[in-house]
């Protein structure tokens, strides 16, 4: 229903349901606000929204919460109006302590900006201000209640969004405060929404502590690359060196992806090529790294053909990085031999259609099932879009869990059972064929066999057996979206560019046909035979059949120390990474790479999402971004690679890869684009010989599972508080 | 109507009370459609005692009325008006009052589920009313097909922890959901979105204690007491200055003067009446000069006051004026709940101000301080606590101005004017939970 | 430092209300009853046992006078500072009690009997002055009725 209202003079049609603010937004008129937020629910505490409404009495009213009605009279201009918000201002003041110069919020201070835009002079409050001590023991995290205004927006999103409630309002009236459970150091994820939310100085990170004044900075949208969720982030610079992170608009951020970014910092990371000389590894130039790689490479290519040799790309590199190193593989090599080791961990019975769900529209599901309570740790943008859809668009949440976490406590239903026993209750339930036994499971068969659109995330890892359940149920309800939960980075985006032996990029079959499109696009001719993927890669390292090995990015011995006798038996290995990793000890050749701050190129999230990363600052030392490398040692070899930028790589990706054609930055490609569309090819790979051991925790996960979150300063200190808790 | 059964020795116990009536309407409200029962409350005119005066049976038209189930019935006894005791009297002398009301009332707008809110300062008050409600129980007058008559209602005490603003309907829902009792937004209001989001009516002890009366009198012979706008009688609480302090029941309308004079004793021993509280402590003084006003809701209206709860808080001659709003002010900054700046900001302001002035520390200006404070919060607040603590401090100053440019001019109050309110250095600012703060700041220091 | 038998009654309590957590201000009465106050620890347990985040537990207890998170005496006054009584002369009689008891507001007496705090309206103003003693309330106080009265808690 449309409704019409006069706002200072201005005619304004509005939907019912709308509030004055929102009436005041679409007719162009500001209205200061300082405690709402759109992502909240309505709060109405901090009253500086308020405006003139005519009625009988003319009545002041916050606009941030009062419904907009038909034949409204509102001002939000007049002599009373201002002053009442000079009024909030001037009380707001009163226990401030009005230490801007040392704040690092100053500049970007809601607080600051309107008292300077409504011209407050001395007030004349003249008694003794409240103070209490501020928390510096928390991690990341610096909290100072002089300066909290009470808005409440820190505990609303931690407990709304975040459905982590480690803040609360404590105390009454004014001796409130914003508080940790027993006023101790704060325990959550860290993801630091809270102090994105502040609009003042009460929250701020140490990581940006007198680092610089926020008018010096200079803003760049990229993508954080943590995990597949792929979230859109603003890197702030100055003079070149990144000093912030901080989630693009309104989007979540987790603590990875807001602090973890100084893992590039880490004293610790590769700035020169090495080579092994006499058993140890010694600076060497580029030249000379990439001329004894390409040599060994072509001698044991002559000695043992092609197939001696395998590659292993990765997920925290770029689309076209990992585009360019298949190609290299293939059309330089000579080798199908090509693979993701990432894809041990994704769910069996995966393919391209699995990835259906879009995160942002998690909330138009009407029943969530979640199978995985480590969600949030895991994709902690998926956790977060979960909270939301049950606390802002009445989703409502199954969990299948036997503990306590905090799912539970938004969820419609907690099945605490183990999950494959549960799964089938709840077929049988909605298919009718037996007499449900159990409240939790008739309920939850009752929810799921009504919705008409049903969520289902998944775990990151699953047995065949297990997925067969899933699928099972899913085909008895109307309309089901999988929300696979995986781990690392940029794995849909290698997926798609054919880090596969079997497939071509855009999952085109290895077959002859596609092997003479591929030999045309990239004018080389293309080797024959199946190539091996990552578990029989090792298996013919141990059989001796194969000699060489080229890693991009990834860690295995870091994953499984087993591996290390497999490896070094390995006549020639290069790895080309960040950091000395445990596998790159094993190197003879290694080469240093770029981080995801110093180049450009683009990613692709789970939900098949093209996102771009952004160059901000120069490569680290004498490291380059891995695609220059990989074309460098292809030029070594004497392959036909021309240089190429990574836009250019990026033009001749989305000739060859049909979902890419048309893909825009920011889009999402179809599944249906897909050869795979429809059919159940497996993506995963499973192996009972490598990577058994690694076990992750789920705090282990968020805060120090990777390459990358282990050299982190910040995430360090984060799991050592967690460390310590846990005694 | 309402204290009939309070004076008779042992009415909290079910027999005795039964053997004087209670009860009865039970029955005759179950031969009524639910509807029916709502009009014969809306006809009787019965308006909130809890201090908004609001219309009853309109209230419980729209919880009717809301198709969401189930549908609660909240008894609001937080009675923490300062002044206001006349739910206790009710709830320790006649418990059973209460709960036949509450029957009727769940009943009429479809609630199978009730609570009673109880001030947790009413220990006393929760055994007695646990005892009545299971005496209520085994008589089959609670729980499953009431009276045989297939209807539900279970009902139970749910004791507050000290907090003023619980007794705000919405901060009272919070509350009872395990929440800090800070008001929420209206809309939507309890009737349609209340406890646990479900329809929900909140009416005060002393409303529902008169629903029997509206149901076994009839409408047309409860509404011939009371006056225009106001039928029925109320429960007057005068406290103070007075020689027999107490909780009077009168016909709404009766005089000010009829209640101090003729119930209450008159003023103690030699003094003179000087100020009048009528209605709480969120309701602007009187002045002697208008002790013949009408106790109704329309006439203490005209009067430049307000009804409220029906406190009567009467002072006399030695009673200084600016130490009565200090301590009302001081009450207010201490129950404040702190949600809204103006009222969280506002009465920690004006409270220092006042202690301030109290300990001998007034400042030229101090009025217009105060004025001005008053004037930041008054029409901004979230809920009317924050209005009503502006209450005290603009009538006492626009009755007492005098005074108060007395106690600033001379650096603070002489004494002389208010010999049983000793003040000065020893005046409270900071109490017990301050200091427990203090300590829980020291935790968060490294 | 909590039982079985605080928690059967905690359950018990939580069977009232639709949502466990309305059970939280009875639980916080019943632990109080127990322990005289609230330690962290009982509301830990309250938190485990309602399934409500712990900085809720807190922010919700710290919010009402009557829950304590420190430690009280055996006996816990509370005496009235609202106006009725305060014009009825609560304030000499405040300062008795603190002078009688030797300590000041929030302390506990060296016997570990009594400690006291000041309290808005209790609902007692026909009796004013008033005061409670744990669940008793006492009016019509004087000084010498309220030595009376604390000879009667041991
Ligand atoms: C700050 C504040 C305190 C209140 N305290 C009480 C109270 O103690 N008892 C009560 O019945 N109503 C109290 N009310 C009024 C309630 O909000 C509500 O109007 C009342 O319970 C409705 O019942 P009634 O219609 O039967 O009066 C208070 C209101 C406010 C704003
Ligand atoms: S800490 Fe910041 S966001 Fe939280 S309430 Fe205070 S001012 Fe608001
Ligand atoms: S003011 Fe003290 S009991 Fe009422």
């Amino acid at each position: 229903m449309q409704l019409t209202l006069t706002l200072d003079g201005k005619i304004v049609n509005v939907s019912s349901g709308m509030t004055i603010l929102d009436a005041a937004r679409a007719a162009g008129v500001r209205i200061p606000t300082l405690c709402h937020d759109d992502r909240l629910h309505p709060y109405g505490a901090c009253r500086i929204c308020m405006v003139e409404v005519e009625g009988p009495q003319r009545r002041m009213v916050p606009a941030c919460t009062t419904p907009a009605a038909e034949g409204m009279v509102v001002h939000s201009m007049t002599t009373a109006v201002l002053e009442a918000r000079k009024s909030v201002l001037e009380l707001l003041l009163i226990n401030h302590p009005l230490d801007c110069p040392v704040c690092d919020k100053a500049g970007e201070c809601r607080l600051q900006d309107l008292v300077h835009e409504y011209g407050l002079g001395q007030g004349a409050f003249a008694e003794e201000k409240r103070t209490s001590p501020p928390d510096y023991a928390s991690p990341v995290i610096e909290r100072n209640q002089n300066r909290c205004i009470l808005c409440g927006k820190c505990v609303r999103i931690c407990t709304e969004r975040c459905a982590v409630g480690a803040l609360t309002l404590a105390m009454r009236g004014g001796r409130s405060r914003i508080s940790t459970a027993f006023a101790g150091p704060l325990d959550c994820e860290f993801c630091g929404e809270c102090v994105e939310i502040c609009p003042v100085g009460a929250l701020t990170t140490k990581q940006f502590k007198h680092k610089a004044r926020p008018w010096n900075l200079e803003q760049t949208s990229s993508t954080c690359i943590y995990c597949g969720c792929g979230c859109p982030i603003t890197i702030e610079t100055r003079r070149n060196e990144v000093v912030r992170v901080r989630a693009a608009g309104d989007h979540y951020l987790c603590a990875r992806g807001r602090f973890g970014w100084d893992a590039v910092r880490h004293e610790a990371r590769l700035t020169t090529p090495k080579m092994r000389v006499g058993g140890n590894l010694v600076d060497c130039s580029w030249d000379e790294a990439l001329s004894v790689a390409a040599t060994n490479l072509k001698v044991i290519r002559n000695r043992r053909g092609a197939d001696g040799i395998g590659g292993l790309g990765s997920v925290r590199t770029t689309n076209e990085d990992n585009y360019l190193f298949q190609k290299f593989m293939r059309s330089v090599v000579g080798t199908n031999n090509v693979d993701l080791l990432a894809r041990l961990k994704l769910p069996s019975g995966l393919n391209t259609a699995f990835f259906s769900g879009e995160f942002a529209r998690m909330g138009e599901h009407e029943v969530i099932l979640l199978l995985d309570k480590d969600a949030g740790e895991i994709n902690p943008l998926i956790g977060a879009e979960l909270v939301g859809a049950v606390n802002r668009c009445g989703s409502r949440l199954i969990l299948i869990e036997e503990g306590r976490n905090k799912f539970t406590r938004i969820a419609s239903v907690v099945i605490p059972q183990e999950r494959d026993a549960a799964l089938d209750s709840l077929a049988a339930g909605v298919r009718g064929s037996r007499r449900i036994a159990g409240a939790r499971i008739r309920q939850a068969v009752g929810l799921l066999a009504s919705a008409t659109n049903v969520a289902v995330v998944l775990p990151a890892r699953l047995s065949p057996d297990a997925f067969a359940r899933i699928q099972e149920l899913s085909g008895l309800l109307k309309q089901v979206t999988y929300y696979p939960l995986v781990t690392r980075g940029n794995i849909q985006g290698a997926l798609d560019m054919g880090l596969m032996p079997d497939y071509y990029p855009g999952y085109q079959k290895a077959d002859s046909d596609t092997r003479a499109l591929f030999e045309k696009a990239w004018n080389a001719a293309l080797p024959e035979p199946r190539g091996k993927n990552a578990v029989e890669m090792m298996e013919a390292i141990g059989h001796g059949k194969l000699a060489a090995l080229y890693i991009m990015g990834d860690d295995p011995v870091g994953s499984d120390p087993g591996l290390t006798p497999l490896l070094q038996r390995l006549e020639f290995l290069v790895v080309q990474d960040l950091f000395l990793t445990e596998t790159a000890k094993l190197a003879h050749v290694v080469l240093p790479a770029a981080s995801f701050v110093e180049k450009t190129g683009t990613i692709t999230t789970i939900e098949r999402k093209l996102r771009r990363l952004a160059r901000v600052e120069q490569p680290l030392g004498e490291s380059r971004p891995d695609g220059e490398i990989i074309q460098a040692l292809a030029r070594k070899m004497g392959g036909d690679m021309r240089s190429a930028s990574a836009a250019d790589v990026l033009s001749e990706i989305k000739t060859v890869v049909p979902m890419y054609r048309d893909l825009a930055i920011g889009a999402c490609w179809p599944p249906q684009q897909s050869p795979l569309n429809g059919a159940l090819a497996d993506l995963s790979l499973s192996s009972d010989s490598i990577m058994r051991r690694e076990v992750l925790t789920a705090e282990r996960l968020l805060f120090s599972s990777g390459v990358m979150t282990t050299r982190s300063k910040e995430m360090r200190s984060i799991a050592h508080r967690k460390k310590q808790e846990t005694g | 109507m309402l204290l009939k059964r309070v004076k008779i020795p042992r009415a909290a116990d079910i027999d005795v009370a039964v053997a004087h009536g209670a009860y009865s309407a039970v029955a005759a409200a179950y031969d009524m459609r639910p509807l029916d029962v709502i009009d014969e409350v809306k006809r009787s005119g019965l308006r909130g005692r809890g201090g908004a005066g609001f219309p009853t049976g309109a209230k419980w038209g729209f919880a009717a009325m809301d198709p969401k189930r189930p549908k609660y019935l909240i008894c609001n006894a937080d009675e923490g008006e300062p002044g206001t005791f006349k739910d206790r009297i009710i709830l320790e002398g006649d418990p059973h009052l209460l709960i036949e009301g509450m029957i009727i009332a769940a009943y009429a707008v479809g609630a199978e589920r009730g609570y009673i809110y109880l001030r947790g300062e009413y220990p006393a008050a929760a055994e007695l009313l646990d005892g009545a409600i299971a005496q209520a129980y085994g008589k089959g007058l609670l729980g499953n097909n009431i009276l045989g008559k297939g209807v539900t209602f279970e009902l139970s005490v749910h004791r507050g922890a000290g907090a003023y603003i619980c007794g705000e309907e919405t901060s009272l829902i919070e509350s009872l959901e395990g929440k800090r009792g800070q008001p929420r937004l209206r809309p939507p209001f309890p009737a349609n979105a209340g406890a646990w989001g479900k329809p929900t009516v909140v009416n005060n002890v002393e409303t529902l204690a008169n629903v029997p009366s509206i149901i076994a009198l009839g409408s047309d012979a409860y509404s011939k007491v009371g006056a225009e706008g106001s039928p029925g009688t109320k429960i007057f609480c005068v406290s103070g200055a007075v020689n027999r302090p107490g909780a009077y029941e009168l016909p709404l309308g009766t005089t000010l003067r009829e209640l101090i004079e003729a119930s209450a004793g008159g003023i103690r021993a030699g003094r003179r009446l000087k100020a009048i509280i009528p209605g709480g402590a969120s309701t602007p003084m009187l002045t002697a000069a208008q002790v013949d006003v009408k106790m109704d809701f329309n006439s203490l209206l005209a009067a430049g006051s307000m009804l409220g709860s029906g406190a009567v808080i009467v002072m006399d001659d030695t009673a200084c004026m600016v130490h009565a709003a200090a301590v009302l002010v001081r009450f207010f900054e201490h129950e404040s709940c702190g949600k809204c700046t103006p009222c969280r900001e506002g009465t920690g302001w004006l409270h220092q101000v006042y202690s301030r002035i109290l300990k001998g520390g007034a400042r030229g200006g101090d009025i217009e301080l105060l004025l001005n404070i008053c004037g930041k919060m008054k029409g901004k607040c979230f809920c009317p606590l924050g209005e009503g603590a502006v209450q005290p401090v603009l009538s006492s100053i626009r009755l007492f101005r005098d005074e108060y440019e007395r106690c600033i001019g001379k650096n603070g109050c002489s004494g002389a004017s208010c010999k049983g309110m000793t003040h000065g250095k020893n005046y409270q600012m900071t109490s017990a939970e301050s200091r427990a703060i203090s300590n829980d700041q020291n935790s968060n220091t490294p | 430092m909590l039982n079985d038998d605080v928690r059967e009654r905690i359950r018990l309590a939580a069977l009232r209300y639709p949502d466990s957590r309305a059970a939280l201000l009875p639980a916080l009465h019943i632990a109080q009853a127990e322990l005289g106050h609230l330690p962290d620890e009982a509301m830990r347990f309250i938190a485990e046992e309602l399934n409500v985040p712990e900085s809720d537990v807190y922010g919700t207890a710290t919010f009402y006078s009557l829950i304590r998170r420190r430690p009280s005496g055996k006996h816990v006054i509370s005496i009235c500072h609202n106006l009725p009584c305060t014009l009825l002369g609560a304030e000499p009689l405040i300062d008795h009690l603190r002078t009688r008891l030797g300590v000041e507001e929030g302390e506990v007496t060296a016997d570990g009997r009594f400690s006291y705090q000041r309290i808005e309206c209790i609902g007692r103003c026909d009796g004013a002055p008033a005061m409670l003693v744990d669940d008793d309330c006492h009016g019509d106080l004087t000084p010498e009725k309220i030595d009376a009265v604390l000879e009667r808690y041991p």
